[in-house]
């Protein structure tokens, strides 16, 4: 199981955003946007993209390995 | 947009998709060995006629042949698996005939061990369940095998066609 996306749900706090609004943008649920960012789903590359565009980062910044 | 793709429409995220696809994979595996115990325990231990059991056969088989030829074609052998080989199919062979041999003759002592019960019996009992059985399913492994690894070379083949197409575009 992937460990937590601490900079996913930082990126998405700077853009002041909450899961259930980010769940929007992306077209999915907000348990999927909480499961994502504690690590407990991996995310396609499809949705990753998705993310990344909503939230202004690349995959590396959100997405890489620490 | 018409009436039936509005009703196919998924509204589901890719999350809840792949545990959906869990839960009916569970569903499927349940209903396998739930008919198998059933067709078993009513053909071999409560000796019913064959048309009470029949259909529970025939809807396992169902299941059975489209595991088999679904995996074949995505040339995917197990979960656990990747290749196979013929300490596989050995394996496979003698602890499937073994469990189905065990069923058989304890179905057979229920039904006439108390006149014959012997152990010299149920070892022939056993024995003649068992030995056509390793026969049977050692050649349709094999078979199965080859039609298996077939498919996996026809898949890699695709693919390594499909990436010259691309270069040559």
């Amino acid at each position: 199981m992937a460990d937590k996306n601490k900079r996913m749900k930082i990126a998405r706090i700077e853009k002041d955003l909450s899961q259930d609004q980010l769940a929007s943008l992306v077209g999915v649920t907000r348990q999927t946007i909480s499961m994502i960012e504690s690590g407990k789903f991996n995310p396609s590359l499809q949705l990753c993209i998705a993310i990344c565009r909503a939230l202004d980062r690349t995959l590396d910044q959100l997405f890489w390995e620490e | 947009m018409g009436v039936w793709k509005r009703w196919c429409k998924k509204e589901i995220d890719e999350r809840q998709q792949a545990d959906l696809n869990r839960v009916t994979g569970y569903g499927y595996w349940i209903a396998f060995w739930l008919l198998l115990a059933a067709f078993i325990v009513e053909a071999v231990f409560l000796k019913r006629p064959v048309s009470e059991w029949v259909v529970e056969w025939a809807v396992f088989m169902i299941l059975a042949v489209y595991e088999v030829t679904a995996c074949i074609r995505i040339g995917v052998w197990s979960e656990g698996k990747q290749n196979v080989g013929w300490k596989d199919f050995v394996r496979y062979s003698l602890i499937g005939s073994f469990l189905f041999s065990v069923v058989m003759t304890v179905g057979w002592y229920l039904d006439m061990g108390k006149e014959w019960g012997s152990v010299g019996n149920l070892v022939i009992i056993f024995g003649t369940f068992f030995i056509p059985l390793v026969i049977l399913m050692l050649v349709t492994f094999f078979a199965a095998g080859k039609i298996f690894k077939w498919r996996r070379r026809k898949l890699e083949e695709k693919f390594a066609e499909d990436s010259e197409d691309e270069e040559n575009e």
